[in-house]
């Protein structure tokens, strides 16, 4: 297989505690890997220790099929990375920031600068300083920085943070079409599994600095059960009309108003006649899928949803 | 190297090291001036005169080395630029050296303008005013040209012991401080000694504590950019 990163074995100790420990994850050439987990997982130092900004305790990483060498910096000129937050030399203007990146990789062909500023729709902020840029624009140009010399890997530590939701639909087109125009991989993480679904071919989940899977997308969807969603007055009444009229035993009450049920021999329409035939109040009622949200936290065994 | 120096000076520019240079300059005139118009004293000598330079340029221009430090290197650590710098394709020791070659050449350059401008001024004054024990003669130079590339080494040598510590504790007001306490440390030496100015084995000694902290910083100090 053609891997554009691999690791083995990989382990990060801080202060006593295995914030990356023992993890393989392999990134095949031309494909979006959608790196998630919760906070603190483990996420952002395997990314730094991908790009070598952390050292690993023990372990290999393989980039580009070469084993990463101390002392060797050249495939990170093959390489574009966003790291936690947007950096920048404040006092400079976005066009002079992307002037000095291209500099520092060795990187000529300065007429793409304007190419990519207004890819990311920052052309005519170009000349402001960085320091007049609000956080949403700070992360467009950071990833206008991370494409700017065409690398054929992305690294992008939560890229979409701070972007609206307009702005999110952008980069995501534009991840898109780096990935199928110029067959650039890229790994990204992101705490919005929304996105990570739309976007990825295979996710790698993170928790504890522990990879607990590592799966393709079209395998995750294999799980995605599809079932109906009830929002009643009276749930457990509601359970037992489906018990006795439908012999309905597979459902699941989520909440005190709240069923999900996952035998579908009978349609939404049937289920919400016979419920007021039986004098239960519907709030709602709908056919729905699980989510890679659902997945993750079925794997996770995390209890609490959260979105920025 | 020079490529990695020119982008450094572009990202921080000139204004603020040449407006500081210059205020150096008026700085040490003014307390020259002061110290030798000072009537309640006997009249200086050319040679202490001159030592007075030293005195006033070492608390300068080893706090400017220091605060030049903190701006173009511990800052990129406190801002986390230095993540972006060491996402290049160069070496990291290489990246630091061209800052530190950088700074150590731009206060270099203006303590030698320093020197040339309060050594003009020292002599401009004495014709003026009178304010100087006995008159200048050319072979006074032969003295101060050794005595002043002498101080400059030293100076230079503390402002990079200011990088050391700067590199340790990734601290501005560290790096700050510690010029200060360098300069006390001359200082101590000298009133210690009895002597006018630094001598030769103070100058060996400092070069050669501050080159074990400079192998030690860029060995185990650059990649801690957390």
């Amino acid at each position: 297989m053609n891997y554009t990163i691999e690791t083995h074995h990989l382990k990060k100790v801080y202060k006593d505690k295995a914030v990356v420990n023992d993890v393989n994850i392999h990134v095949k050439k031309g494909e979006i890997y959608g790196f998630v987990g919760p906070n603190g997982a483990g996420k952002s130092t395997l990314m730094k220790m991908l790009l070598k900004l952390v050292q690993a305790n023990s372990g290999e990483i393989v980039i580009f099929g070469n084993k990463v060498m101390e002392n060797d910096f050249e495939m990170l000129k093959r390489i574009g990375s966003i790291i936690e937050n947007p950096y920048f030399y404040e006092k400079l203007t976005a066009r002079d920031n992307l002037d000095l990146h291209c500099e520092y990789m060795g990187y000529h062909n300065k007429n793409h600068i304007k190419e990519v500023l207004e890819g990311v729709g920052l052309l005519k902020d170009a000349d402001k300083r960085v320091s007049q840029y609000s956080l949403g624009m700070k992360q467009r140009l950071a990833i206008a920085r991370a494409i700017l010399t065409k690398p054929e890997l992305l690294i992008l530590d939560e890229p979409i943070n701070a972007l609206d939701p307009e702005g999110i639909r952008e980069m995501r087109e534009l991840f898109r079409k780096l990935n199928t125009d110029y067959g650039t991989t890229i790994f990204i993480s992101s705490h919005i599994l929304s996105e990570v679904e739309q976007i990825a071919d295979t996710i790698g989940v993170i928790q504890n600095g522990k990879l607990i899977k590592e799966i393709a997308m079209s395998d995750v969807h294999k799980y995605q059960t599809d079932y109906v969603e009830v929002d009643v007055d009276n749930i457990e009444l509601a359970g037992y009309v489906l018990e006795q009229e439908f012999g309905i035993q597979n459902f699941r009450i989520v909440s005190e108003s709240r069923m999900e049920i996952y035998d579908l021999r009978k349609d939404v329409k049937e289920i919400s006649a016979v419920f007021i035939q039986n004098g239960i109040g519907i709030n709602g009622i709908g056919r729905r899928q699980n989510s890679l949200e659902d997945y993750f936290f079925q794997i996770t065994g995390a209890e609490v949803v959260e979105n920025p | 190297m020079t490529h990695l120096m020119k982008l450094e000076l572009k990202k921080v520019g000139l204004k603020k090291y040449i407006l500081f240079s210059i205020i150096g300059i008026f700085i040490s005139m003014f307390f020259l001036f002061a110290g030798l118009n000072d009537s309640s004293t006997i009249k200086s000598s050319y040679e202490t005169a001159f030592s007075t330079v030293g005195l006033i340029f070492c608390f300068y221009y080893v706090i400017l080395f220091s605060v030049l430090v903190a701006a173009y290197i511990i800052n990129e650590y406190n801002h986390k630029t230095i993540l972006v710098m060491f996402s290049y394709p160069i070496n990291r020791r290489k990246l630091i050296i061209a800052k530190l070659l950088l700074i150590t050449l731009l206060v270099l350059f203006s303590m030698i303008v320093g020197y040339i401008c309060c050594g003009a001024f020292i002599v401009i004054a004495d014709r003026c005013w009178g304010l100087i024990e006995g008159e200048f003669k050319i072979s006074f130079l032969f003295c101060w040209i050794p005595t002043a590339l002498k101080a400059i080494i030293t100076f230079c040598t503390l402002g990079i012991g200011t990088f050391v510590i700067g590199m340790i504790k990734k601290s501005v007001p560290m790096t700050i401080i510690s010029a200060m306490v360098f300069c006390y440390i001359r200082q101590f030496y000298i009133a210690g000694m009895d002597l006018y100015e630094e001598n030769w084995p103070f100058v060996i000694g400092v070069a050669v504590i501050t080159s074990i902290g400079v192998c030690y910083a860029l060995t185990y100090k650059i990649g801690q950019a957390d």
